[in-house]
């Protein structure tokens, strides 16, 4: 479903990814693990539009991304939470919800409805629909970002780091989330730092270190291979 | 040599100036563009140099041109007394505005400049008593010399000369140490801060210089009709030398006398065009802004650097000569850095929770930690940049709790950053030399005339750093800018900056981020080398192979608590830290806990 | 006595929250503003003059200074802002840039209405009209600016809070990256910001003149109040450039009673005042904002 090629993706003039390539089979969930400053973020950020691409390609189903403007990418169906929990503190959850529909806003009905889809999937904000955003707990603004993410219908979702900043229980609980979305037949590519947890869910992973595919296959064999200490503390 | 040429063409053209067209209005414009050129000289150290803003600085040139007319006019004094004035009181005018305007930037800033302005602009029109209001000061006397009064041709040559003057000195003062340290303040405040500037200090200087440059205008002004009123000090007036400055070029040494010129045969010109003439200023302004934000002289310049510019060099290899870098004091043993205790929140969260660190004379330690685990926030801490909710730093056994950065800098806590604050207005060279500006004694005035004291400095500094530039191979890039230069250069000259400041602690916020393989080699050899000077040194780094092969001692951050200190060995194996960066059930840190 | 200034400092407080708005606005989505606001002001007071002296009736002459501000708006933002808002202009050329559009504005206001002062036929029944209140005389036209200030700033609330666009703004206004990943077309978000800061300056244009002359030097002195209005009520809050704003007007109004010598003199000296000791504003803190200090 996406094909990444040989990508080179530059931050001014620091060169954060190098002949990067990655592949995401449809109904897949893939993780790409490694250490910060390995270019993780970026790889998602180059996909969804917000940083521009030095060389290589980006396809999504044979369609290339790496020219269009986020509002483009994001008219195809691909979904972007992107890291840190950025929800809008001063807005509601359901207006959260709302803007994330944004792109299908002129059909009411269909917003309504993709609406209360995510309301029976994550209760806990049901309860809290008119509670402002920025007064919920790390959890639970993070189950409302990827909500955000979903209530755009999308085919393909990109996650960065949902675990980030959360206690056990809490990353356990989104982790489940996210298996169960992609049982209904999502697509998720799941960026993540803390690797034990992303391959405990995914089929393949890739490892980035310094900017460049370190180790990838299956998930199974990541989960007990030693090299992948190394790809994050060396020696 | 070279000099002294150029100043005989330019006395050569200003005394034939005024006849090419002998007329009295010919003239009377000719001053007008030199005591202009005056006041924008002043400007153009506050904005383009110093990197501050003024919208209102026809407040300046109004209190310089009333302070000498009333003086003159209505007290009798002497001009000999009332043009130093003049000076004096719109320079301590620049002070009193300076105190609180540098504290604040941007936008609220030029606010604060447009309604210094303003209120100047009120004052003189509405406190008739003292200013005359719309109907002026009438009766200034003009210069006079031996008793003949000095007007038209003679009135306008010694305010050409005065402008010269003025010209040339500033000329010495920013291509000297003075004007790289301001240049400095503007690129990065931060950076400057880290080596050791106050930063401050240098603002408010930028203020009462420029100020009083245009309260010497403002004199001139005063003494060329006999008369003022307020009409002549209206936010109309700011905007004039604004554009002017803009037009000419912001940040170039001719700038002033360019735009100046420029505009003000612009307006001559455009008289002719009857109604749209009131367009230029608008449509100038615009226009250079979008097409040419160098202005002018700016352009010409840049033109003149590209026509002459050789294609940069490939990157040298370090050369094998040992580096030459003296720490500020001789290698003890003991404590360089001692953190205790040291907590920050920021809203509910919690950033840094009680860490406890103690980093050891002479050696390398490494603070590591996952996304958000608040090393960065660390390394502001023990800078200055922020100030702990609890806790203490000292360096060498000194507290440092409550002083600004640039004073922990003078102490010798020197760092660098992760996004490079590099700047981007100066070479290669002058960027490291600035490190080695703490240390300098000099005054304003010693810069400006050349004096003995100002003179030494800059050899000082000058030999600092061409022995840094040697050593970590730089010297065939030493003039270029940062924006020409490899980024792994770029990294080299932040840490030349820091070297040349002398520091007996180091903290270096992830130094081979977005290196490959060999450059991030040659850093390691590099801090190597740094070490074995006598320097320490604290890093924060996510490279873990260059972490391990270069530390002694490895802490581990994450929630902003300390969960492992040791050697990089002990740390590598420690399910705990395992556990930070990789989640529970990763079957390495199982295999490890049970290996172990 | 009391009451009058107090009305009088209401309805001319009334335009600088207005005028303030505009700033709020584009500040909070682009971190940037309009400083030629006050020139857009006098150009929309002279478009309602011309055509109010064309027998044009109100309303639609109301509407017209809509359209003719929200196209100069766009205009705006897309000569003065985005050209400079790329990485190689310093970071306050937008602030030069819209001066100078301010100014040519100002000079074809002088071109096309001359450069004296005007006076706006009597709208509400003339600013000479008395009405008696609670035994107290008042002006209509400054009730009915009050009125309509008011309604403005309420219409205006309800579009930022209660409406789709105008919860995309502050969605825009808190990470513009965010924004776009949801499909928000940033772009189209920062002119739309602009369009209305114009609008509403235009507005005040046609508030203005029943109350003041209307001449093409006016511009600066409002846009310096509307800055003024914002600061005190904190760059942050619309609630808090609201009451900011009143309480500038009826500062103003109150020190010309005391002394009328100094004229403008005490709100700039304010603005002055309030920066140092308070470069955040009165009441900076209650809502996220960018702070203009930086």
């Amino acid at each position: 479903m996406l094909e990444i090629t040989d990508l080179d993706v530059a931050y001014g003039p620091l060169t954060i990814l190098r002949g990067v390539s990655l592949v995401v089979a449809r109904g897949e969930i893939v993780a790409v693990i490694g250490s910060n400053g390995a270019g993780k973020s970026t790889l998602l950020r180059a996909i969804s539009g917000l940083t521009r691409v030095l060389r290589g390609s980006i396809a999504l189903e044979g369609r290339r991304l790496e020219r269009l403007r986020p509002e483009a990418v994001a008219a195809l169906g691909v979904a972007h939470v992107p890291q840190g929990r950025q929800v809008i503190p001063d807005l509601s959850v359901e207006d959260n919800l709302r803007l994330g529909a944004w792109r299908l806003r002129s059909d009411g009905a269909r917003v309504a409805r993709l609406l209360a889809r995510e309301y029976a999937r994550f209760p806990r904000l049901a309860e809290r629909r008119t509670q402002l955003a920025g007064s919920l707990s790390g959890g639970e603004q993070q189950m409302l970002v990827i909500a955000r993410g979903l209530v755009m219908d999308p085919g393909f979702i990109m996650m960065d780091e949902p675990s980030l900043g959360l206690a056990p229980i809490a990353v356990d609980e989104i982790m489940e989330t996210i298996r169960r979305l992609n049982e209904e037949g999502l697509t998720v590519l799941l960026v993540e730092q803390a690797a034990a947890y992303a391959l405990a869910i995914a089929d393949r992973g890739y490892v980035l270190k310094n900017g460049e595919v370190f180790l990838s296959g299956p998930a199974a064999q990541l989960r007990d291979d030693e090299r992948v200490v190394h790809g994050y503390l060396g020696g | 040599m070279v000099r002294l040429v150029r100043v005989a063409v330019a006395v050569a053209v200003i005394a034939v100036l005024p006849y090419v067209f002998p007329t009295a209005y010919f003239t009377h414009l000719l001053t007008t563009i030199a005591y202009s050129t005056i006041v924008v000289l002043g400007l153009n150290v506050l904005i383009g140099f110093s990197g501050q803003i003024s919208l209102g600085h026809a407040g300046f040139y109004g209190v310089g041109a009333y302070t000498t007319a009333l003086l003159s006019a209505q007290h009798g004094w002497s001009l000999w007394l009332t043009f130093p004035a003049a000076i004096v009181v719109a320079a301590a005018a620049g002070f009193v505005l300076a105190l609180p305007a540098i504290r604040t930037k941007g936008l609220y800033l030029a606010v604060m400049t447009i309604a210094f302005g303003f209120v100047v602009e009120i004052l003189s029109q509405r406190w008739v008593e003292l200013t005359g209001g719309t109907m002026g000061v009438y009766g200034i006397p003009a210069l006079s010399w031996l008793g003949t009064p000095v007007g038209g041709v003679g009135y306008f040559y010694v305010v050409a000369v005065v402008a010269l003057a003025l010209q040339l000195l500033l000329n010495t003062l920013v291509g000297s140490l003075w004007g790289r340290t301001l240049t400095a303040v503007k690129d990065s405040e931060q950076a400057a801060e880290a080596v050791g500037i106050d930063v401050l200090r240098w603002k408010v200087l930028a203020f009462v210089v420029s100020a009083g440059c245009a309260g010497l205008g403002g004199a001139f002004f005063a003494h060329q009709n006999g008369y003022i009123n307020s009409d002549a000090f209206t936010f109309s007036t700011s905007l004039f030398l604004l554009v002017a400055l803009i037009v000419g070029g912001l940040g170039n040494r001719y700038g002033p006398v360019v735009g100046v010129t420029v505009l003000t045969l612009l307006n001559q010109l455009s008289a002719q065009l009857y109604e749209y003439r009131f367009y230029t200023l608008g449509v100038l302004l615009l226009g250079v802004l979008i097409f040419m934000p160098f202005g002018i002289a700016g352009g010409v310049t840049a033109l003149a650097r590209r026509l002459g510019r050789r294609p940069a060099p490939g990157s040298g290899s370090p050369p094998a000569a040992p580096a030459v870098v003296t720490a500020a004091g001789a290698a003890r043993d003991g404590i360089a850095l001692s953190v205790r205790g040291l907590m920050k929140h920021f809203g509910g969260v919690v950033a840094v929770d009680g860490v406890d660190v103690e980093v050891a004379m002479g050696t390398i330690h490494a603070l590591i930690g996952p996304n958000g685990a608040g090393k960065t926030t660390f390394i502001n801490l023990v800078s200055g940049r922020l100030v702990p909710d609890r806790g203490h730093v000292a360096c060498a056994g000194i507290a440092l709790d409550g002083t600004r950065p640039f004073r922990r800098a003078r102490r010798g806590v020197i760092r660098t950053f992760q996004n490079l604050q590099l700047f981007s207005d100066l070479t290669v060279a002058e960027n490291v030399s600035v490190g080695a500006h703490r240390h300098v004694r000099a005054t304003t005035l010693e810069f400006a005339f050349g004096l003995p004291r100002a003179r030494r400095a800059e050899a000082e500094a000058r030999r600092r750093t061409a022995a840094l530039l040697a050593a970590l191979g730089l010297a065939g890039i030493a003039d270029r800018r940062p924006d020409e230069i490899a980024y792994g250069h770029r990294k080299l000259v932040e840490l030349g900056r820091a070297l040349a400041a002398e520091p007996a602690v180091l903290l270096l916020d992830e130094p081979v981020a977005g290196l490959n393989a060999t450059e991030a080699d040659r850093i390691r050899e590099l801090l190597a080398r740094i070490r074995a000077q006598g320097v320490t040194i604290l890093l924060i780094e996510h490279n873990m192979d260059f972490v391990m092969k270069i530390s002694e001692r490895v802490t581990v951050l994450n929630f902003g608590q300390k969960i492992a200190d040791g050697t990089p060995e002990t740390v590598q194996r420690d399910p705990v830290v395992l556990e930070a960066y990789l989640g529970r059930r990763h079957g390495a840190t199982a295999a490890v806990t049970t290996r172990a | 006595m009391i009451v009058q200034v107090l009305v009088s400092g209401i309805a001319v407080g009334g335009i600088y929250v207005l005028v303030a708005q505009g700033f709020y606005i584009t500040w909070r989505t682009s971190v940037t503003l309009n400083f030629g606001q006050g020139d857009f002001l006098m150009f929309g007071a002279f478009v309602a003059l011309s055509f109010l002296r064309a027998g044009v009736p109100v309303v639609l002459t109301a509407a017209l200074v809509v359209v003719c501000l929200a196209v100069l708006g766009a205009v705006l933002e897309r000569v003065a802002i985005r050209p400079v808002m790329t990485a190689g202009h310093a970071a306050l050329t937008w602030a030069f840039t819209t001066l100078g559009v301010g100014v040519i504005i100002q000079n074809a206001a002088i071109s096309i209405w001359g450069n004296s002062s005007q006076n706006f036929p009597p709208l509400f029944g003339g600013k000479l009209e008395l009405l008696r209140i609670g035994g107290v005389g008042v002006y209509a036209a400054e009730l009915a600016i009050i009125v309509l200030s008011t309604v403005i700033m309420l219409v205006y609330l309800w579009v930022l809070r209660r409406t789709l666009f105008g919860k995309a703004l502050a969605a825009v206004a808190f990470s513009s990256d965010t924004a776009a990943l949801f499909g928000i077309n940033v772009r189209r978000m920062h002119m739309l910001a602009y369009v209305i800061a114009s609008v509403l300056a235009g507005i005040c244009g046609l508030l203005v003149g029943p109350i003041s002359v209307v001449h093409p030097f006016i511009g600066l002195n409002f846009a310096l109040k509307g800055m003024a209005a914002a600061i005190l009520g904190g760059f942050a809050s619309p609630l808090g450039i609201w009451v900011g704003g009143l309480l500038l007007g009826v500062i103003e109004l109150t020190s010309n009673l005391v002394s009328s010598q100094f004229g403008d003199l005490y709100p700039f000296l304010v603005i002055v005042l309030v920066l140092i000791f308070r470069p955040s504003g009165l009441f900076a803190g209650r809502e996220a904002g960018v702070d203009p200090a930086r």
